[in-house]
C-alpha cells in the first residue's frame, strides 16, 4: 500500500511549506507505528491516473493563499469522482476535491488561527478546536457531503456522503497533526 | 518571481535567503529595526548591522525604524514591503519563520493586502533539521542573544558549531528547549555562508547577562575577505559603535 501525497502548488519552493510538512508527519507516523507504507510525492499535472489502488491513501496538499494555478487544471482532479482510494483534501486540496463532486468556490479570505466547532461525530476531529487558516476561498453547494466541522465563516471539514473522502480547509499540519495522523489510522 | 527577505541577520533569515535564491531572483533584503526587545516581530540584538551582511551578500538592503509597538509596528513593516514594491518591483516576500503563526500570520495579511506572495521556506521545519542544514552549509553563526534558565552567559558569542549543537540537543532533552531557539530561547547573527563573497569579523563586542538572559552588543566589525584579508581592494569596510 502506498501514500500518495499530491502537490498543488504552482511554484516549486511552496512545497517545502506545504508538502514537506505533511510528508514529515507521514514518515513520523509510519515509523512510530511500525507500518510500511511508500510514500511517492506527485504533483497536481501529473498525476498517474489509474495508479492508486482501493487501499491507497492519498493526501492532496495545499498551497499559498495567493496561488490559485491549481483552479486551471481542476479537469486534472477528475479521477475524485470514482476513485477506490481514501482521500484528505487540504486547503486547495479540499477545494478541487468539493469542485470535482459539484462543489462552488466562494470569497473567503482567512488568516490565522480559528475557532472551529465539530459539528458532526467523525474520524478526524471533534469538539472545538483552533486551526491555521490560509485561504481566499470557501465552499458552498456541498450537496455531496456531510459538514462536518465550522467556523464563524467556513465550511472547515467535510466528508462525502457515501465515499471515503475527507477535505480539511484549515492547514492541519500546523497545530492539528492529529487531523492528518487520524486519516492516516482509517 | 522578484522577491524581497525579511532579513534580521540570524541564522533562519539567512537560510531563508539561501533557499529563495536557488528558485528566485532575489532583489533585495528588508530589515526593521525595532527599539522594542521585547517585540514578538523582530528580532533586535545585533539588527542594527545587517547592512554588513548586506553588503557581504551583495544585495541592496532596505531599513525601517518601529517604536515596537504591537500595531504600528505592522503598520511600518507594511511600509516597508511597500517601499520595496515601489524600489525593486518585488512580487513576493520571504520569510524565515519556522513555527510562529504569530509572526506568519501577520505577514501574511500584509502580503494578502498589498497582492504580494508570501514564501516561508524553513515553515514546520524541524528544529534538530535546521541546525543540521545550517552547519551542513557550512554557514558560520554565533550566539547573540539567549533567554533560557539552561543557558547561561557563556553562549553570547559562542560559534554554533557541532559541538554547541549537541550541547543544545541534550538541554533539549534535560529541560524542554527548543534548540534552534524557536521558543525565543536563542538570538543567532550570522557571519559568513555560501553565499557570502566576504565574511563579516567581529572586532569588538560587549556582554549584558542577568540572571537568565543576555545579549551580546557587536561594537566594531569589519567586512572582510574570505581568506582573512581586509575588505574590498584591501581596504577594511569598519563600522563602529558606541
Amino acid at each position: 500500500m502506498t501514500i500518495h501525497l499530491i502537490s498543488t502548488c504552482s511554484d516549486p519552493m511552496l512545497e517545502g511549506e506545504f508538502v514537506r510538512p505533511i510528508s514529515r508527519i507521514v514518515a513520523d507516523w509510519t515509523r512510530n507505528t511500525g507500518r510500511t507504507f511508500e510514500t511517492v510525492i506527485h504533483h497536481a499535472t501529473n498525476i498517474p491516473h489509474g495508479d492508486f489502488e482501493s487501499g491507497d491513501k492519498v493526501i492532496i496538499c495545499g498551497t499559498a493563499f495567493q496561488d490559485d494555478e491549481y483552479l486551471k487544471n481542476i479537469k486534472s482532479f477528475q479521477w475524485l469522482t470514482d476513485t477506490t482510494s481514501m482521500v484528505l483534501g487540504i486547503c486547495s486540496g479540499m477545494q478541487v476535491l468539493a469542485l470535482a463532486w459539484e462543489a462552488e468556490l466562494v470569497l473567503g479570505l482567512e488568516i490565522g488561527m480559528v475557532k472551529v466547532d465539530t459539528l458532526v461525530d467523525n474520524a478526524l476531529c471533534q469538539g472545538s478546536f483552533s486551526a491555521y487558516c490560509l485561504h481566499r476561498y470557501g465552499l458552498k453547494e456541498l450537496d455531496h457531503f456531510h459538514v462536518l466541522a465550522r467556523s464563524q465563516d467556513s465550511v472547515q471539514v467535510i466528508g462525502h456522503r457515501t465515499l471515503p473522502l475527507f477535505g480539511v480547509l484549515f492547514h492541519p499540519e500546523v497545530r492539528q497533526e492529529g487531523v492528518i495522523t487520524s486519516f492516516l489510522e482509517l | 518571481m522578484r522577491l524581497g527577505v525579511l532579513f534580521s541577520g540570524g541564522k533562519d533569515s539567512c537560510l531563508a535567503y539561501h533557499k529563495a535564491t536557488k528558485f528566485h531572483d532575489v532583489r533585495c533584503l528588508l530589515t526593521m529595526e525595532s527599539d522594542n526587545p521585547d517585540s514578538y516581530m523582530f528580532h533586535t540584538p545585533t539588527i542594527t548591522w545587517t547592512h554588513l551582511q548586506a553588503q557581504a551578500l551583495d544585495v541592496p538592503l532596505l531599513t525601517r525604524r518601529t517604536d515596537g509597538e504591537k500595531e504600528s509596528e505592522l503598520a511600518d513593516l507594511e511600509g516597508l514591503m511597500a517601499q520595496a514594491q515601489d524600489e525593486f518591483d518585488i512580487q513576493g516576500i520571504v520569510t524565515g519563520a519556522v513555527a510562529s503563526v504569530y509572526q506568519s500570520t501577520r505577514v501574511q495579511r500584509i502580503c494578502a493586502d498589498l497582492g504580494l506572495w508570501c514564501f516561508n521556506p524553513l515553515w514546520q521545519y524541524p528544529q534538530k533539521a535546521l541546525l543540521e542544514d545550517l552547519l551542513q552549509d557550512e554557514f558560520e553563526i554565533i550566539v547573540v542573544g539567549v533567554a533560557a534558565e539552561s543557558l547561561d552567559g557563556s553562549w553570547l558569542g559562542r560559534k554554533l558549531d557541532g559541538e554547541a549543537l549537541q550541547e543544545l540537543l541534550d538541554l533539549e532533552r534535560e529541560w524542554g528547549i527548543n534548540p534552534a531557539g524557536e521558543g525565543g530561547e536563542l538570538e543567532t547573527f550570522v557571519t559568513n555562508g555560501p553565499l557570502f563573497r566576504q565574511a563579516i569579523h567581529i572586532q569588538r563586542t560587549s556582554k549584558r547577562f542577568d540572571r537568565d538572559s543576555g545579549v551580546l552588543e557587536i561594537l566594531e566589525a569589519v567586512v572582510a575577505d574570505k581568506n582573512g584579508s581586509d575588505g574590498p581592494m584591501g581596504r577594511p569596510s569598519r563600522r563602529s559603535r558606541s
